[in-house]
């Protein structure tokens, strides 16, 4: 396939793309593509913003011609309503070229009918995780996928599900609560995943005891960077001397403005409309907002930038870099990013709770 | 004090000093097996046995004479099997007011530290035979060489360096043994991997390491206060004293500097840190006043923990860290009395001269870098020789099958650990 001259002409082709192998064909040419435009921080916001797109396009084109292929097979009764919906970075419009998937389904249906509705929902489940992973999406290695059935559920078994999490009773129901708070729809009936999650986060909002509990779960993930300014790497492993982006600050600061945009009760889903939104509603600072968004956005261009970098199939989710291989000026804002993020985890730890 | 009890005072604490170094060997058993892997546990836990009985026979026989026999600048050349030809046949010890079977017991219990540290670079791939081996010519063409030129009449001794109980004499041999023996072993298995980056083979049991670490430190007052080998003047006490500043220091800088500089308050590096500092205030214990100790011991703890980071990059597999713990803390401690000895103390000691800090200039600095030299190139020279030679007849290390099986069961037949590694065998014993 050509690689394609601008992301008008990505977005066209997707939408019109016709089998997986074509769809598969558009993702692979997402490398050379990128290659041939622009990377710098200043076209950051943009590059997400097309890359998204051309990622939910694509999802969704898979998704259409998976529900086909569910009603071709004639199982099961499609539900009166059903959204496919992703998590994580996907939902969050923060995806780079390559990343594994992190999905789940919310879907409602008459009594009468649920056998049937849930068959279907359960092949719909396994076809769309299958074809996600044929056009270049790696399955979860957390299982945090639809075929998984704590990821898929009638919007009555998540709202049951999601209060079991609300009482906090292990770890993994923080775990759990957390990923679900991105969840954003790309098929379907999108106002179920709209009213869950409004459901959701009221829910979060008005328990402080859950909300000591995020608190408590995102501030276990210490920024590695010390006093000094020294950055610490891998010492073992394959990784030996050199540093994972997204465990190292990218979630940290992530999860630090969910938290604060859950205790605000916001629905927005990305990190930067957060921001955005915290800023408006006057609890961040314009400094602290300029200076967060600065650094977000610096973290995003190194991820991107990253992830054009050759490093072979087995390695293409990987977001380990090199700090010496960064200009002086580029490992100067990682630094003063890992920085921010420690202080934006230390502001939130001495807060009250659920202030 | 009468003659008669200075005697009965000063034999009771040689003996007692004595056992304390001598438990150093169970220190040594547990640092090390808690440092390396299940399967290799017991080898490597029962070595220790047998290094510590190589070394009483052969000390006795040999290297206890060509260490403090009467001989030349390099060597004793009298006193095998601790016979006394002649009054002189031991003058250099005759400083000691006690009989000849503890100085040889105290003396003997050293050079199985020595040996007990050189085994680290060793550790989980050598074969049994080259523990007896080279075990038997440590103890005979080694170590009494340097001990000879520091503490038995030698020509560093005769230059007034100042190694009290042995940063050079015992760590620093052993250590420069263990590099020799880690650089021509190779690295274990696993431990690097294609782009030569290493992985992290963790010891079985970080409660081992650390009471091994604890028994170490409770045996260096036998080490260090026991070197006095005399209770009359209290002396003993005030060295104690800087031994125990140290440790403390070198714990303290090591798990601060571990933290630092990876992030995590790493156990095993304090444990390093609190053997690093015992190391380095070894040769400085007499010699340095308590803020200098403190200061001996801190830089060796945090130094040593950053060689050890550096060496394992540069792609050495050191398991138990013997040289950086054992080497280069044996180094920074010798070295330090060319900086840190106090005129007071050194006049007490009567060994050499005052450090450059207490305006003594550098000629200690220059006879403490000397004996340093000395030593590590006469023990590289020779250990490379010896193991050199041992790699081109029998071999040194074990078949590829028989280290990743273990030693355990390659070399003695049993696991440290049946029930975890081969449940099979105690099957039947258990379904009683």
């Amino acid at each position: 396939m050509n690689v394609p001259e601008n992301w008008e002409q990505v977005l066209h082709i997707i939408d019109y793309a016709q089998s997986l192998d074509e769809l598969k064909r558009i993702h692979e040419t997402l490398i050379p593509f990128l290659k041939q435009q622009t990377i710098s921080v200043e076209e950051t916001e943009r590059i997400y913003s097309f890359l998204n797109r051309a990622h939910r396009g694509m999802m969704k084109r898979a998704l259409e011609l998976a529900e086909n292929r569910v009603i071709q097979e004639n199982a099961g009764k499609r539900p009166d309503k059903i959204s496919w919906m992703i998590m994580g970075s996907g939902a969050r419009c923060e995806q780079t070229v390559w990343t594994d998937q992190d999905n789940g389904i919310v879907y409602s249906c008459e009594n009468h009918e649920r056998d049937d509705c849930e068959r279907f929902v359960e092949r719909f489940s396994e076809i769309g995780v299958e074809y996600f992973r044929k056009i270049g999406y790696p399955l979860c290695p957390g299982n945090v996928m639809a075929t998984n059935p704590r990821w898929r559920q009638s919007i009555e078994e998540w709202k049951i599900t999601l209060l079991e999490y609300s009482s906090g009773t292990t770890f993994n129901s923080m775990k759990f609560l957390f990923i679900a708070i991105d969840m954003a729809p790309i098929y379907g009936n999108v106002e179920l995943v709209h009213h869950l999650r409004e459901w959701l986060i009221l829910n979060v909002k008005t328990r402080k005891s859950i909300l000591f509990q995020l608190k408590d779960a995102i501030l276990s993930h210490e920024v590695p960077i010390n006093l000094f300014g020294k950055v610490f790497t891998e010492r073992w492993g394959e990784y030996s001397g050199q540093f994972d982006i997204k465990t190292g600050v990218f979630s940290q600061f992530v999860n630090a403005i969910k938290f604060l945009a859950a205790s605000s009760g916001y629905q927005e889903t990305s990190t930067l409309s957060r921001m955005e939104r915290l800023f408006k509603d006057g609890k961040l600072t314009a400094p602290m907002y300029e200076e967060l968004k600065e650094a977000f956005t610096f973290l995003l261009f190194l991820r991107v930038k990253n992830s054009l970098a050759e490093k072979g199939d087995s390695h293409s989710l990987d977001q380990h870099i090199f700090l010496n291989r960064l200009s002086a000026d580029s490992l100067k804002r990682l630094k003063q990013a890992m920085k921010i993020t420690k202080r934006l985890q230390s502001s939130i730890y001495k807060r009250g709770d659920g202030d | 004090m009468s003659e008669k009890w200075t005697f009965m005072m000063d034999s009771l604490w040689v003996v007692v000093a004595a056992v304390l170094v001598i438990g150093m060997q169970a220190g040594f058993a547990l640092l090390e097996a808690g440092s390396t892997r299940m399967k290799n546990s017991g080898h490597v836990a029962g070595k220790q046995i047998v290094s510590f009985a190589i070394v009483s026979i052969a000390f006795w026989a040999f290297g206890f004479g060509l260490t403090f026999g009467d001989g030349n600048r390099f060597f004793g050349t009298s006193g095998w099997f601790l016979a006394e030809s002649s009054k002189k046949t031991f003058a250099s010890l005759d400083w000691a007011n006690v009989p000849l079977s503890l100085k040889f017991l105290f003396q003997m219990a050293f050079a199985g530290v020595s040996l007990a540290i050189a085994w680290g670079g060793f550790a989980e791939r050598a074969k049994l035979s080259v523990y007896f081996i080279f075990g038997t010519l440590f103890t005979v063409i080694i170590y009494p060489v340097i001990g000879h030129w520091v503490w038995g009449g030698g020509w560093l001794g005769s230059m007034g360096m100042q190694d009290f109980a042995g940063s050079t004499v015992v760590h620093l041999q052993g250590a420069i043994a263990a590099l020799v023996a880690t650089v021509l072993l190779g690295p274990r298995i696993g431990k690097f991997n294609k782009d030569r980056t290493p992985n992290l083979i963790p010891g079985h049991n970080q409660v081992y390491t650390v009471l091994g670490g604890l028994l170490l430190w409770v045996g260096w007052f036998g080490f260090n206060a026991g070197s006095t080998m005399s209770v009359g003047d209290g002396f003993f006490g005030y060295i104690a004293l800087t031994t125990n500043l140290a440790a403390a220091s070198g714990a303290i800088a090591a798990i601060l500097t571990a933290k630092l500089l990876t992030g995590k308050a790493d156990i095993p590096a304090m444990v390093n840190g609190v053997l690093a500092a015992l190391v380095a205030i070894t040769a400085a214990c007499a010699f340095v006043e308590p803020w200098a100790a403190v200061v001996i011991g801190a830089v060796a703890g945090a130094f040593t923990f950053w060689t050890s980071v550096f060496f394992e990059k540069k792609g050495m597999d050191d398991p138990i860290f013997a040289f950086s713990v054992h080497g280069i803390a044996g180094m920074i401690g010798t070295i330090s009395t060319g900086l840190f000895a106090s005129p007071r103390l050194v006049e007490k000691a009567g060994v050499g001269k005052a450090g450059l800090f207490y305006g003594g200039g550098f000629h200690q600095l220059y006879v403490q870098t000397i004996g340093v030299l000395g030593a590590a190139i006469y023990v590289a020279a020779i250990s490379f020789i010896i193991l050199f030679l041992l790699k081109k007849t029998i071999g040194l290390r074990v078949t590829a099958e028989q280290e990743i099986s273990g030693l355990d069961i390659s070399e003695h037949g049993s696991y440290g650990y049946p029930e975890h590694l081969d449940p099979s065998l105690t099957k039947k014993a258990d379904s009683f």
